[in-house]
């Protein structure tokens, strides 16, 4: 299924105000004097950055599948962390430019994260993705969190904690966990782009891929119609603020439209058995034992071993890690933003990487590949080969016009297209 | 019928990129000193433009 992710990174400098700089718009500035900028907002690897509300934004490349979809977005992360070094290197010498992947600022000001899946336009909206999708949506950050302090309490998950509605069209304030926005950058006909806004900006590979695989396998199974009896919440936005708020998975809690109380591991446990039944190839079925695993995990409460896989689980270990050695009443909180640091040099995270306590699922080799080149499989290979082909005048996700001398337009509807000849990818 | 892109490629020779990507600068944890790692409460106190995060309303 192809998919993507969006984030909205936050740089910070010293420098930054009214008398100095924005490196968001900088670090844009340098990405397109280098030889990583394609055409437009668009990078060589068929990923788009662009500023967006104050931040600067990077939408991956079309994937099609969990695992790539981590690949990519490391790259755009990677970029984004090369740009910064070069404006210290060029700009500001000694004082640092800090780059942050999380979700919230710790006056609570808040900026997304969101996922994009390419889903069928058979399926009935909103009502099959509100029966079928909304427990699963409000019910996976027990595994997805990436855990932040809002409003001095530590949670979970920043966006689930966000999140006021079932179903919205709101990105700024009332946001659903169903979001509507129907903006399919394909042919509308067929397919609609899910844009789903409830997920956290997330360091973690392994949580990032997790995400993916179950929220892309729950929609195809929605696609194949192979979802029956899912259990109905009474309320899906009550028991997400409580359990949000709660470390203790025994305390967790979901009340079901039957009367009935069950934990949200035993809805995960629901979708974990449907998604058996799809697991074809080698990686599904390591990706279906490991969500296996973190569920048994967080049923046992084995902390320590599942903060390899859950990040709200090893953002807390780290915040309590500062606290031991630092006293203060802001401590917590620096540890808890400074976690989400994309520089390898200042990064929590990536210091905690390094120490083995964290668990991968690629390398540092696959995306400084994906750094520099597209998916093979999807339409962004297509886009960078047109691109390397014709003078661009005008480029979008599914189309772009060449100026060989007759301004030419190439609709590229089919996001699975990589060449021409695909009935979607059509010149006139 | 969809028409397929037929001419040679006639690209305009683009401009000399001034930067070239260097992957050694951010894939190289050997030069992190460890011992240095020091929280920072000023940019961890940044106040960040609200984008598209949403807000919780009751």
């Amino acid at each position: 299924m192809v998919q993507g992710t969006e984030h909205e990174y936050t740089l910070y400098c010293r420098k930054m105000g009214t008398m100095g700089f924005d490196p968001h718009m900088m670090a844009l500035d340098l990405l397109r004097e280098s030889d990583l900028h394609l055409a437009g907002e668009f990078v060589t690897n068929g990923s788009r950055v662009y500023y967006d509300v104050g931040h600067f934004e990077v939408s991956t490349a079309e994937t099609t599948n969990f695992h790539d979809v981590v690949i990519w977005e490391k790259a755009g992360e990677k970029i984004l962390d090369w740009l910064r070094r070069i404006m210290e290197e060029k700009y500001t010498g000694d004082m640092k430019i800090h780059a942050f992947k999380n979700n919230t600022s710790p006056d609570g000001t808040s900026y997304g994260s969101h996922e994009n899946y390419c889903v069928s336009r058979d399926v009935p909206f909103p009502g099959q993705f509100i029966r079928d999708l909304v427990p699963h949506l409000a019910t996976r950050f027990i595994y997805t969190g990436a855990g932040d302090i809002v409003r001095g309490k530590y949670v979970l998950s920043p966006m689930a904690f966000l999140t006021s509605q079932i179903i919205s069209g709101e990105t700024m304030h009332d946001t659903g966990i169903l979001n509507t926005r129907d903006e399919p950058h394909a042919d509308g006909r067929l397919w609609r782009r899910l844009h789903v806004i409830v997920g956290d900006a997330l360091m973690n590979e392994t949580a990032i891929m997790l995400r993916h695989f179950t929220t892309s396998g729950v929609l195809q199974l929605m696609e194949d119609d192979k979802l029956d009896h899912v259990p109905r919440l009474k309320d899906p936005i009550r028991d997400l603020w409580h359990n949000v708020e709660i470390r203790n998975p025994e305390q967790w809690k979901v009340e079901l439209e039957d009367g009935r109380t069950v934990s949200p591991i035993d809805i995960q446990r629901y979708y974990l058995e449907k998604l058996e039944t799809i697991a074809e190839d080698d990686w599904e079925r390591r990706a279906l034992r490991l969500f296996e695993h973190v569920l048994d995990g967080l049923e046992n409460r084995r902390s320590k071993e599942l903060a390899h896989q859950i990040e709200w689980l090893d953002r807390w270990f780290a915040i309590q890690e500062a606290e031991e050695k630092k006293a203060g009443p802001d401590v917590a909180m620096m540890a808890c933003k400074q976690y989400s640091e994309i520089g390898a040099e200042r990064s929590l995270f990536y210091k905690r990487q390094r120490a083995g306590l964290v668990d991968r699922i690629t390398d540092d080799d696959a995306i400084k590949k994906a750094i520099q080149e597209p998916p093979k499989d999807t339409r962004a290979a297509l886009r960078r080969e047109l691109c390397d082909t014709f003078n661009i005048e005008m480029i979008d996700w599914s189309m772009l016009i060449v100026n060989d001398g007759t301004r030419r337009r190439i609709d590229l509807l089919d996001p699975y297209a990589t060449k021409m000849e695909a009935p979607y990818a059509t010149a006139s | 019928m969809p028409q397929q892109v037929e001419e040679k490629p006639k690209k305009r020779k683009k401009s000399e990129k001034k930067l070239e990507f260097e992957a050694g600068k951010v894939f190289t944890p050997g030069e992190v000193k460890e011992e240095d790692f020091e929280l920072d409460l000023e940019s961890a106190r940044f106040r960040a433009q609200k984008g598209q995060g949403g807000d919780r309303r009751a």
